[in-house]
């Protein structure tokens, strides 16, 4: 007996030094995670401390339940980081999800087969983006004024499609949300599956791609890109497309979710962009992650359910939210500040 | 005044935003530099250039 402690305590203190020697070493060499790390302390100490309170909130189906009623969130978080890193912001992913979404139902209800009716929404999203990257790039608009005339597009045009609500009864759209995969207690829709592969090919485009360089190298320094030669216009045309993508693929989980209705979406696009600034990207662009996004979401969809499990009003969400959402901006201006003074 | 006068031509009201955003992207767009300097560059090629009057002598 008197061994196995021993050897246990042999083993944190290694660990302890391994943390203390390491540790800082990582985060001196890449600061740009430290909020991201942040933020999944919180998403820990969060789901902890409502396990301790209420006894059954650390559940397979609660956690899975997570995935499923944010996977929408996910996507346009995805799109949103993107388009954050270049220094830019756009407002009309909420507007483009609305309008994807009723355009689609309508589509549905005249007739029109499927594996035509989800093509037109994910490309009706991404040429929305391309006009507000085009505002953006070629006439110099400021990104939030050119999103706020895609966001305005986006909710009239959803209105001209329809005044009321659409039901999506379509077999095949409704399978995305409603089939469960299960396996221990665990389960996960067609819906998470499209969310998490959005993930996982941003992280690589973002990592790995000429691409995803020079979108990082835009959000950085402008001008330095532009020097080096890197493909400024065009990358940074693309960052809105892939968002407006993100935005019309969103519509469709959203619509096997819901349903369509025009007024879907209301306030989302807030909701994203605090989702992934908690998640560690920097407003000012050039540092973040797709993978701090996801964890962004996750930490609003845990704070949602920590506020329904307490039986408050929803409004108290969004004032955690808000909070949080200070904190980390604050948080951001201190790493800022400690990088330009090391420069 | 924008929303008043889409309803009194018999467009529903919900659909205002998308007068609202063309209304914005003409703003915006004759606000910008490229667009002014292209429509500029547009008149002075149409515009036609004043012929030479043979009766002035140019100084040598």
């Amino acid at each position: 007996m008197s061994g196995i402690s021993t050897n246990v305590s042999g083993f944190v203190s290694r660990l302890s030094a391994w943390i203390l020697t390491n540790v800082p070493g990582f985060f001196s060499r890449r600061s740009a995670w430290i909020p991201v790390f942040a933020a999944l302390a919180i998403l820990v100490v969060m789901m902890v401390g409502a396990q301790v309170r209420f006894g059954n909130f650390l559940t397979p189906r609660l956690l899975s339940s997570l995935l499923l009623d944010n996977a929408y969130l996910m996507i346009l978080a995805v799109g949103m980081t993107f388009v954050i890193l270049t220094g830019g912001i756009d407002l009309s992913v909420g507007s483009v999800l609305a309008f994807t979404g009723i355009l689609g139902a309508r589509m549905l209800v005249e007739g029109s087969p499927v594996a035509v009716v989800i093509p037109v929404m994910i490309v009706g999203g991404s040429l929305i983006g391309l006009l507000i990257g085009v505002l953006v790039q070629f006439f110099d608009v400021q990104p939030f004024i050119a999103s706020l005339a895609g966001l305005f597009l986006a909710r009239g045009l959803a209105f001209v499609v329809s005044l009321s609500s659409i039901p999506v009864v379509e077999p095949s759209i409704v399978w995305l949300q409603s089939t469960r995969f299960s396996v221990g207690g665990w389960y996960i829709t067609p819906t998470g599956i499209i969310a998490i592969l959005v993930v996982v090919a941003a992280a690589l485009v973002l990592g790995y791609t000429r691409f995803g360089r020079t979108i990082y190298a835009i959000g950085g320094s402008e001008q330095s890109a532009r020097l080096m030669g890197l493909p400024v216009m065009r990358t940074r045309l693309l960052a809105y497309v892939v968002s407006g993508t993100c935005a019309g693929l969103a519509g469709v989980v959203f619509a096997a979710s819901v349903g369509a209705y025009p007024l879907n979406g209301v306030g989302t696009e807030l909701d994203t962009i605090a989702a992934v600034v908690i998640g560690g990207t920097l407003l000012s662009g050039g540092s973040g992650f797709v993978v701090g996004s996801m964890i962004g979401v996750l930490v609003y969809g845990t704070i949602k359910g920590i506020i329904s499990y307490l039986g408050a009003e929803s409004s108290w969400a969004r004032i955690t939210v808000g909070a949080l959402l200070l904190t980390f901006v604050v948080v951001q201006r201190a790493i800022v500040a400690r990088s330009t003074r090391r420069r | 005044t924008l929303k008043a006068t889409i309803t009194f031509i018999g467009v529903p009201p919900a659909i205002t935003p998308v007068f609202m955003a063309v209304v914005v992207m003409i703003v915006v767009l004759v606000q910008s530099k490229r667009l002014r300097s292209a429509v500029s560059r547009l008149v002075r090629s149409i515009r036609p250039t004043p012929p030479a009057r043979p009766d002035l002598e140019v100084a040598p």
